[in-house]
């Protein structure tokens, strides 16, 4: 039996776009979910105006389909545009991100940075959000793509356009910069 | 939401295509193209800098004027500058071509560096570096300034050492004309030229004479050099062959 278009790999569904737009729905359903609480995450755009860039990301995406390098995987080249769009965004408006991080998001984070034990209480919730908040950018956004869209080092690296020495480095200053921060 | 969405999105780009890929490759080439036309120039500049101190007289400039103020005048400034700006502007071409944003800015940099003192010594090995430092000489008014500090460096007669152009010559004696533009009456005796050096090679060639002030404007001879600044020369081969001639002929007694 031929596999329905959803389970065919990014791959392929770059190339059955490029034949035919139609195609490209698939690739939509196949990402807007998670383009979007990333676009929240990194930019703290209420649900509206996050689908609003989301929209104009997949805008982009179709327009350079064939930019798309295989040497990458798809996921992570449609997070750059994301990332990209989205701080693009954030600059028309001359707004800085604003943070906003979901519950069950930040037990992800407190698990990472052994904090879990005291993250049922709202009080530190609302810390962690406000050091998030308060991290810069460069930090919050490596932490958001490591902990939360639980990239590893080389999609980071390829999303954020950085060596991957560089990402590893980031990640390290983000860990101790939230846990100086939340032991004040 | 998701159907909404999907709709929205298709009708966005229902009268789209998709950029040409050979957009992308031409974007990629002209990156890769002008990091290699970086490192040309940065390599130009290296064979320039390294003509400059291979040429200079350090021990007579040295003695005429000091090494520290030697080092100050001589240290290639103009050229650096134009070497750093083409490691910036070759690491912003690495940095944008497909994957360079993976390359660490250390191998960048060495690999810049290295190719260009490569390159560097090739070009100066097959005179590039002479003359392009002739050409800035004779069309940068800035440039030629420095040149002109860089050669009186050479002009110290009380330490016995004059630089100037030949502007006339006897069997014993030449006429040569400073950057003051004193008049030098230069007695040549004690300076073996061989005698099948036709002696008309040094007219208007720029020279060091090094020796003794014996008068107000009176200089007697133990030996002389030539110097390739501030190119006045004549064209790069010609120039170099010149040059050559000049160092046979004259035996330089120290």
């Amino acid at each position: 039996m031929e596999p329905s278009l959803s389970d065919k790999t990014d791959g392929d569904l770059v190339i059955l776009t490029l034949e035919n737009q139609e195609n490209f729905v698939h690739i939509i359903d196949r990402y807007n979910r998670q383009l979007l609480a990333y676009i929240k995450r990194i930019s703290g755009l209420g649900y509206e105006d996050a689908e609003d860039v989301l929209q104009e990301v997949f805008v982009k995406i179709y327009y350079n389909l064939n930019g798309f390098n295989t040497k990458l995987k798809f996921s992570s080249w449609v997070y750059r545009i994301t990332h990209n769009a989205t701080m693009s965004e954030l600059r028309k408006r001359k707004v800085r991100p604003i943070n906003y991080v979901e519950t069950e998001d930040l037990v992800k984070i407190a698990d990472e940075l052994d904090i879990s034990k005291e993250i049922e209480h709202k009080d530190l919730q609302n810390e962690i959000n406000n050091i998030l908040g308060k991290l810069d950018k460069k930090y919050r956004e490596v932490l958001v793509l490591k902990f939360l869209e639980e990239k590893d080092y080389n999609e980071i690296s390829d999303i954020l356009k950085k060596p991957v020495g560089t990402v590893g480095t980031l990640i390290n200053r983000a860990k101790k910069q939230f846990k100086k921060q939340y032991e004040k | 939401m998701k159907n909404n969405i999907s709709d929205n999105i298709l009708d966005k780009i229902k009268d789209t295509k998709p950029k040409s890929r050979f957009a992308f490759l031409a974007k990629n080439y002209a990156f890769w193209s002008a990091a290699l036309l970086s490192i040309v120039i940065g390599a130009i500049t290296v064979s320039v800098m390294i003509f400059i101190f291979v040429n200079h007289e350090w021990a007579l400039a040295g003695r005429a004027s000091g090494m520290f103020k030697n080092l100050v005048y001589v240290l290639p400034y103009f050229w650096l500058v134009i070497f750093l700006l083409f490691i910036i502007i070759a690491y912003y071409e690495v940095r944008h071509v497909r994957g360079g944003y993976k390359i660490a800015l250390p191998i960048i940099l060495g690999v810049y560096i290295f190719s260009t003192f490569l390159l560097g010594f090739g070009l100066y090995k097959v005179g590039v570096g002479n003359s392009v430092e002739e050409f800035s000489v004779d069309h940068a008014p800035l440039y030629h300034h420095l040149a002109e500090k860089r050669q009186q460096l050479l002009q110290n007669p009380e330490q016995g050492i004059i630089i100037g152009k030949v502007m006339g010559m006897k069997e014993d004696s030449l006429n040569l004309v400073d950057f003051k533009e004193n008049v030098w009456d230069v007695n040549t005796e004690e300076v073996f030229i061989s005698p099948h050096v036709k002696m008309d090679i040094l007219l208007d060639k720029i020279i060091i004479i090094y020796g003794e002030k014996v008068g107000d404007r009176e200089f007697e001879a133990e030996g002389i050099k030539p110097y390739m600044l501030p190119g006045r020369g004549p064209g790069m081969m010609k120039g170099v062959r010149g040059m050559k001639e000049m160092r046979e002929g004259v035996r330089i007694i120290e």
